[in-house]
């Protein structure tokens, strides 16, 4: 059986009534959504309360009659929103949001790493998306692709372009960097 | 060679998925193009910089799954979310009423002994000796006359005395005060026809522990009589 098959009556024996169920969806997926949320927000308690959040809306999806066919996209989709809902605070709450700590703040983050995400940030929304889904959390393409609505195939495509994309611009970033330290070089003699 | 054609390249010899011979053949082509060095270095950083990412990446806290089962209990047996528990909190409501109440309680006996009807206003052209006098006595008296002895309240008095009966089967209480009518209280559970009574000195100022060292003699207890003036 396919693994969207089964996640999809797992939630389906959820909103009938088994806890467990949910429970067994919650370990497949809260530490690969968490790790979603903490790329969006760059904080791990607000990607904490992000995913909680989420997981306490779909639990009261169950007194509705509602009807899940993808549940993944459903949980990515809510945390999601529930970032974009945090971004327009963020406009209007601007000092309280400054004051959660990123987790870029962490000493063992080396110049790789710092170069990834420096250029991360440069990718489109659409690029950056199924690259954190796919390196970071660890989706493969076919979920992600359950998840956004796309075919599999769109979604390797759009991957591929976007690991090109990122890999220009840390050839680019590269370049700058020596550039700059031949001009140093240059000046300093 | 275009993009298109180098990039599965690259790919497969970072991958590792080149056989050894694949992979010399591969450097000893392409090794010495800065362009696809450079695209083998990006790549490599991609590669490394995102592993050690992940190994720093927090992990959600160790209690998120416990509060998330929690979370769906609460949720399977009222059908809503209810707010957690605060640790306390109806402790700390409770305590809080309580020292309200306290507070209110303790203004509205300052207001009234602040407000009473037996308060006599000092004058200021009293002479000096009776300003310096102390405050007239607080005596014990019966909020009313068939009310048991142990209910009472203060009052502020001018002239008064009371007297506590010794040797009387118990509690009897006469409140007298020499201006007025006031009358007297009395439990009537003495039986004698004429009772020594001795001053209730907690009841009384200094100086009127000093007049009521005198015993004093009064009638047999009556209920509600009138004190005769002296």
């Amino acid at each position: 059986m396919p693994v969207e098959e089964l996640e999809r009556r797992l939630f389906a024996r959820f909103l009938a009534g088994e806890n467990g169920a949910l429970v067994d969806l919650y370990d497949r997926h809260h530490l690969r959504l968490y790790v979603y949320a903490l790329k969006l927000t760059g904080s791990a308690t607000l990607a904490e309360d992000i995913v909680q959040e989420m997981w306490e809306r779909v639990a009261r999806l169950r007194g509705t009659s509602v009807t899940v066919d993808n549940p993944i996209g459903l949980f990515h989709r809510i945390v999601k929103n529930l970032f974009l809902n945090h971004v327009k605070a963020r406009r209007r709450f601007t000092a309280f949001v400054e004051s959660s700590r990123s987790y870029w703040e962490h000493p063992a983050i080396d110049e790789n790493a710092e170069i990834v995400r420096a250029c991360m940030e440069k990718l489109t929304a659409e690029h950056r998306e199924v690259l954190v889904l796919n390196l970071y959390s660890g989706y493969r393409h076919e979920e992600i692709a359950a998840m956004l609505g796309k075919s599999p195939e769109a979604i390797r495509k759009r991957s591929s372009r976007a690991q090109r994309a990122l890999r220009e611009l840390i050839v680019a970033m590269r370049r700058e960097e020596q550039n700059q330290s031949s001009r140093s070089r240059e000046s300093g003699r | 060679m275009n993009d298109r054609n180098r990039d599965p390249l690259v790919e497969r010899f970072l991958s590792g998925a080149m056989s050894s011979s694949e992979e010399s053949a591969f450097l000893a082509r392409h090794g010495g193009d800065p362009e696809i060095r450079a695209r083998i270095e990006a790549e490599r950083t991609m590669r490394n910089g995102i592993e050690a990412e992940k190994g720093v990446l927090p992990m959600p806290p160790a209690g998120s799954r416990d509060r998330f089962i929690a979370m769906l209990d609460r949720t399977s047996k009222t059908g809503s979310i209810p707010p957690e528990p605060e640790s306390g909190g109806s402790l700390r409501r409770t305590l809080l009423v309580i020292a309200a109440l306290g507070f209110i309680v303790t203004l509205a006996v300052m207001v009234m002994r602040s407000t009473g009807p037996d308060r006599v206003p000092q004058s200021a052209s009293a002479p000096a000796a009776a300003r310096s006098e102390p405050r007239p006595d607080t005596v014990l008296k019966s909020a009313r006359a068939d009310t048991p002895a142990r209910m009472r309240i203060i009052v502020p008095a001018t002239k008064s005395t009371t007297t506590r009966t010794a040797g009387s089967s118990g509690g009897t209480t006469a409140t007298g005060r020499s201006g007025g009518d006031t009358s007297i209280a009395v439990t009537p559970r003495a039986t004698s026809d004429s009772v020594e009574v001795a001053p209730d000195a907690a009841a009384m100022s200094t100086s009127r522990q000093e007049k009521a060292k005198l015993p004093v003699t009064i009638q047999p207890p009556t209920i509600n009589a009138k004190k005769p003036d002296r």
